[in-house]
């Protein structure tokens, strides 16, 4: 089953939820845990996996070679304003290409070539059995759409049946990069906190899940036992998959980047929660499949 | 026209408490809340809409079913997986048969595909992908945004703000305060490029440690003059130091640290900024003012680029 950890507001402890969860599974079932906030991700410096493969995520850009003509049909076609034709000279500006090859279709003598630039990378570990993989956009570029599809092709070949986990931790946001971090997902786990701004940033992250038809259950974080969450859930019939509570203790063991299932207590509380997501999904599908 | 984006690269460290809060103690500056995917500062900022439209910020392929021949040149020059086969209805035709369809949540509006039909069967269609908003608050006006559910371009639609912001800014002659998105990518350099300033608001993690290296990466990388800001810095005082120490080593300056201070979600539940209480995370936040605003207010020049 592939499981989305994600947000809308950044902070709520998407990372924590999704590293502590995938190490409280590891153990019984093959997990694999997958970063997919590109632009910042943290979820190695938790889980401190042995790396084993890196490699780089490459952009295809223009390259105009001696047959070319001027005519500037390439700088008209493109949409992202990256080739200019100016004085009998190609000008290409690789940071704003998109490598979507549009340039390459319209040239009729066959003047665009195609050179590669590195744009991030993807690394693959191990810690104590559990796959570690994490797509990093390099610093400066404006593309993380690349680098996570090159991450979801990588995840696909460690492709999972039903009993076995792959958990996405996707980037804050609602953007194309969430829905590309999300799709494909049995189910999305909502990670909020129990203020005005988590609860906001929550009814967008549950808008996006409803358009792109996804399922999903909400996990309130720094509980504080108020009501706030717990209503809106009521309210919209979401299943609160659990809580964890507000804990300095926990703020403090998250500052020094150790994970929380060192600790007998909060060991107890993911594996709990892991369990749990684990039966709700399977009972969706069950139920999925009677109707 | 100045402008300063507060920016942190991880999520949830305290940007738009720190904006909001500048936004009152400014009193008169043109504020943009450029997180357009989880825009918070509208619930901290009283405000009332006086203008709002429509943007139209990205374009989707789509075909003309009726001019199809079903060649599959689509499908094979789509580099984002947009283009599939389908079973569809079709005007004209009897019954359901095979087609290419375009899945325009996964389409960048390139462009391949309108090129390389045969037949022009494929065009780019505009589409509106949120609404931007001017507002009046009692601390001056508000550019903001709302991004449509699942709509792809937030880059455009933050630039779309700052255009807003601007056009306000220089009628009234003042400076621009944006409060940014976590991350790295398109968003954030949308959100910084032509700013005098950029502060970074972090907070005493590993975490907040590791990203705030990859912000300060970009904005070396941008030439844009840096602060750093350390919200909650007594949760970890060690990490703290690590911060001030790695800030020193790459000539970036700590501007100031906050306290953790309960008050400071008590004042986002009641929904006012911080200054408006008497509390230590609001005085800290004071200071910090008092050392930045002079370069929104400096008629020239700014500060020196930070490497």
């Amino acid at each position: 089953m592939r499981l989305a950890v994600l947000s809308g507001k950044g902070g709520t402890g998407k990372t924590t939820v999704a590293v502590n969860l995938a190490l409280s599974w590891a153990p019984y079932r093959k997990t694999t845990y997958v970063d997919y906030d590109v632009e910042e991700p943290n979820g190695f410096i938790f889980l401190r996996p042995q790396i084993r493969d890196t490699s780089t995520v490459f952009l295809p850009y223009p390259e105009i070679n001696k047959a070319c003509t001027f005519c500037g049909k390439c700088s008209e076609a493109c949409q992202y304003h990256a080739l200019a034709v100016v004085g009998g000279k190609v000008l290409v500006f690789p940071e704003l290409c998109h490598g979507c090859g549009t340039c390459g279709i319209v040239c009729p003598v066959g003047a665009v070539d195609e050179v590669e630039r590195p744009l991030g990378k993807i690394d693959e570990g191990e810690r104590d059995g559990l796959l570690c993989l994490q797509g990093v956009l390099k610093e400066g570029e404006s593309l993380a759409g690349p680098v996570i599809r090159g991450l979801h092709r990588r995840e696909k070949e460690h492709s999972s049946s039903l009993e076995e986990i792959i958990v996405a931790d996707c980037p804050p946001g609602s953007s194309c990069s969430v829905i590309h971090s999300a799709e494909g997902s049995d189910l999305a786990i909502l990670v909020t906190e129990p203020t005005l701004f988590g609860l906001h940033d929550l009814k967008i992250a549950v808008g996006l899940m409803r358009e792109m038809g996804l399922d999903f259950g909400v996990i309130q974080n720094k509980d504080d036992q108020g009501t706030l969450i717990q209503e809106y859930c009521a309210q919209e019939g979401i299943t609160l998959l659990g809580s964890i509570p507000f804990d300095l203790e926990i703020a403090k063991i998250y500052s020094r980047g150790q994970s929380l299932m060192q600790d007998r207590k909060w060991n107890d509380l993911f594996k709990t929660l892991g369990e749990r997501i684990v039966t709700e999904v399977k009972q969706r599908k069950t139920e999925g499949e009677i109707i | 026209m100045k402008q300063m984006a507060i920016i942190s690269g991880k999520g949830g460290t305290g940007k738009t408490t720190v904006a909001a809060a500048f936004a009152e103690l400014a009193e008169q500056m043109i504020v943009a809340d450029c997180d357009v995917e989880a825009p918070n500062l509208h619930l901290v900022l009283a405000h009332h809409v006086k203008k709002e439209a429509e943007y139209v910020g990205n374009q989707t392929a789509r075909i003309n079913l009726s001019h199809c021949t079903h060649c599959g040149r689509c499908e094979e020059v789509c580099r984002y997986d947009a283009v599939s086969e389908k079973v569809q209805a079709v005007e004209g035709l009897q019954g359901e048969t095979v087609f290419p369809y375009i899945d325009s949540k996964r389409c960048e509006g390139c462009a391949a595909c309108v090129y390389a039909c045969p037949t022009q069967a494929i065009q780019l269609c505009p589409e509106a992908t949120g609404k931007v908003f001017l507002s009046e608050t009692n601390v001056g006006d508000f550019a903001h945004a709302e991004l449509y559910l699942a709509a792809d371009g937030s880059g455009k639609l933050v630039a779309e703000v700052r255009r807003l912001a601007r056009d306000e800014a220089r009628c009234q002659n003042k400076a621009v305060l944006i409060d940014g998105s976590p991350g790295i990518g398109c968003v954030v350099i949308s959100t910084i490029t032509g700013c005098q300033q950029v502060l970074v608001v972090t907070e005493p993690s590993q975490s907040g440690k590791h990203d705030l290296e990859r912000v300060l990466k970009l904005t070396a990388h941008f030439r844009i003059a840096t602060q750093v800001i350390i919200n909650k810095w007594d949760i970890n005082i060690e990490v703290s130091q690590e911060i001030e120490d790695a800030c020193s080593q790459s000539g970036v300056s700590v501007v100031g640290k906050i306290p953790f201070d309960p008050m400071v979600p008590k004042a986002i539940a009641l929904g006012y900024p911080i200054t408006r209480y008497e509390s230590p995370a609001a005085r800290a936040i004071r200071e910090i003012w008092a050392k930045i605003s002079p370069v929104l207010t400096e008629s020239s020049g700014g500060q020196q680029l930070s490497s």
